[in-house]
């Protein structure tokens, strides 16, 4: 399989701060990748680089052969590079299901449509229950966002997320703020990712990332300190030291 | 407050605010003019509620569109075109062409500095206005200009019946159709933009062709409003170009509620009628008169009377 998406020396600085300092990262079609690190280590900055909400100071983004180093964000959620975010952003005055809805009608280039009432698209509202259904959000549809538990509306965020379709999926510290008794279904959910899907995981969770990683690349201040198999890399001392000397 | 997936659906408090238009006519027939007046203005507030109060984008400058469609429409008469509708739908177009490339410069902005770039499309278009004297008739205005009856059929009678009912089949007609795209998965998408545009755009949506077509569309339609008011009253001045006007449009909006669609009409029927009445009472005091009800509306909760109406229904 070739290479989906290849980042080249990535580089941003905030100030005086480099919070990506000449950064590669290549992924194949499928990967199951993880990046660990400290706190502050530039692992969400690696993240909004490649997703476009941070703009890059040098460096190149291909996915799929194609230079999407200047793509605005949106397309390249329409491309197939969507992300999470970390701390939850959605809507937080709308439904359940409205949040859904909104995913859906994007996913499905529906965006504009006039033709029929929303509540009468059929098609639409099928897509989005059986969405919300996937993460068993379904009893929770009628209720507000912002109302829910924010461990729920985690699950909710990564609902919407899966239900653009993506090609390459970028996960920022998916489990963070999932009560334990839930974690299972963002495990199960991410255990049912189509095997074409490449995803980036970001996690302090050493089981969730050594459940599903099958490369780790390690950073720090904003540079790769070391890459490869699982195994390898957690058993790393050089690797632990540096992690677990400045990490939580 | 009902979810975006019902906006199709009717509720009957819906009939009461449209069969009261009816009544309006059998009960005030003495008072069509005023009436009429209202309907205008409700237009227009549907206007602002589609861009502000559904798409989030802040504008003072709402009534240049306004001024826009008055204008045009009054030079389709004076250049010799007299069939009403087609001289209401050009003053819609040319409003939405003036809007094009005016929401480019407007809608990548946010917050205090958009509220600051629409004021000053109002201002330089009202400078412009009174400078072109030539084609605005300056202070004086444009007059003179006339239309056909109506559907070949109506003449415009001086007591205003085919002014009220046609300014009530435009507003209806606009309403209907303003009703439709807010519950079509492109007025959902509106709701999104205005709740949280950095999301949209994360899930894909091009969120700057959505607003230029709301803040299009919106234009064209108080650019319509504006249309209707010079053929009712076959007079267009710099008034209706004003900041006076684009403050007053929002106050209508904010008094009846935003984001609710009959708040603006509710708003523009209150305000209207306080105006005439405080007028009778004391024509310089009428402003004090909406400072209060504002104050009052606004400290009471959100959603304007539509608002606290509603919460009053729960309640009971
Ligand atoms: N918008 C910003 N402006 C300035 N500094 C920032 C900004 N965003 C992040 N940083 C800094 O960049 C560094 C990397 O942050 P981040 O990528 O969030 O780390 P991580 O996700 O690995 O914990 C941190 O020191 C953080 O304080
Ligand atoms: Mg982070």
């Amino acid at each position: 399989m070739g290479a989906l998406l290849i980042a080249d020396r990535l580089t941003k600085n905030f100030g005086a701060l480099r919070v990506a300092d000449q950064l590669c990262l290549s992924l194949h079609t499928g990967a199951r990748h993880a990046v660990i690190g400290p706190n502050g280590a530039g692992k969400t900055g690696l993240v909004g680089l490649l997703s476009g909400t941070l703009r890059l100071d040098a460096g190149s983004i291909l996915l799929d052969q194609r230079d999407i180093t200047r793509l605005p964000p949106d397309a390249r959620v329409r491309a197939g590079l969507v992300r999470s975010f970390q701390v939850t952003n959605l809507f937080p005055n709308l439904r359940v299901r409205e949040n859904m809805f909104l995913a859906i009608a994007a996913a499905s280039g529906q965006c504009g449509s006039i033709g029929r009432a929303a509540g009468r698209r059929a098609d639409l509202l099928v897509a989005t229950d059986a969405a919300l259904d996937r993460l068993k959000l379904l009893p929770l549809a009628h209720r507000r966002l912002g109302e829910i538990a924010y461990g729920q509306q985690r699950l909710v965020e990564l609902a919407l997320t899966l239900a653009l379709h993506p090609r390459m999926l970028l996960l920022d510290e998916p489990a963070a703020g999932i009560p334990g008794n839930e974690t299972h279904l963002l495990l199960d959910a991410i255990e049912a990712l189509p095997a074409d899907l490449a995803f980036l995981l970001i996690d302090h969770d050493m089981q969730l990332v050594r459940r599903f990683a099958r490369a780790i690349t390690v950073m720090a201040r904003g540079r790769v300190l070391a890459e490869g198999a699982p195994d390898d890399i957690l058993s790393d001392p050089l690797v632990r030291a540096a992690y677990l000397g400045a990490g939580p | 407050m009902s979810g975006l997936l019902d906006r199709h659906r009717w509720a009957w408090p819906e009939a009461m605010f449209w069969c009261g238009w009816i009544a309006v006519f059998f009960l005030f027939p003495d008072r069509l003019s005023l009436s009429t007046q209202i309907l205008i203005w409700s237009m227009f507030a549907l206007s602002l509620d589609l861009v502000m109060g559904f798409c989030g984008i802040l504008s003072l400058g709402q009534a240049f569109f306004f001024g826009v469609g008055a204008y045009a429409t009054a030079w389709t008469a004076l250049l010799g075109w007299h069939e009403p509708i087609s001289a209401a739908l050009v003053g819609a177009a040319v409003a939405a062409l003036a809007a094009l490339p005016l929401g480019l410069l407007v809608l990548g902005l946010s917050g205090l500095r958009q509220i600051m770039a629409t004021l000053a499309i109002g201002a330089l278009g009202l400078e412009a206005a009174n400078r072109a004297a030539g084609v605005t008739g300056g202070d004086d205005g444009l007059q003179g200009f006339g239309f056909a009856p109506l559907l070949g059929h109506f003449r415009w009678s001086i007591f205003g019946q085919t002014s009220f009912f046609y300014a009530l089949t435009g507003f209806a007609l606009v309403f209907l159709l303003l009703r439709h795209l807010l519950a079509a998965p492109f007025g959902i998408t509106l709701q999104g933009i205005r709740d949280n545009a950095t999301r949209m755009r994360m899930l894909g949506v091009r969120v700057g062709r959505y607003r230029l077509l709301a803040w299009t569309i919106g234009a064209a339609i108080a650019g319509l409003a504006g249309a209707l008011g010079a053929q009712t009253t076959r007079f267009v001045g710099l008034d209706s170009m004003s900041l006076d006007a684009s403050i007053a449009v929002l106050v209508m909006l904010v008094v009846g509620g935003t984001g609710r669609l009959y708040g603006g009409p509710i708003g523009a029927a209150v305000y209207m009628i306080v105006h005439d009445q405080a007028a009778n009472w004391n024509p310089y005091h009428w402003m004090a008169a909406i400072g209060v009800l504002l104050i009052l509306v606004v400290r009471l909760g959100r959603g304007g009377l539509l608002g606290l109406m509603e919460q009053a229904w729960a309640r009971f």
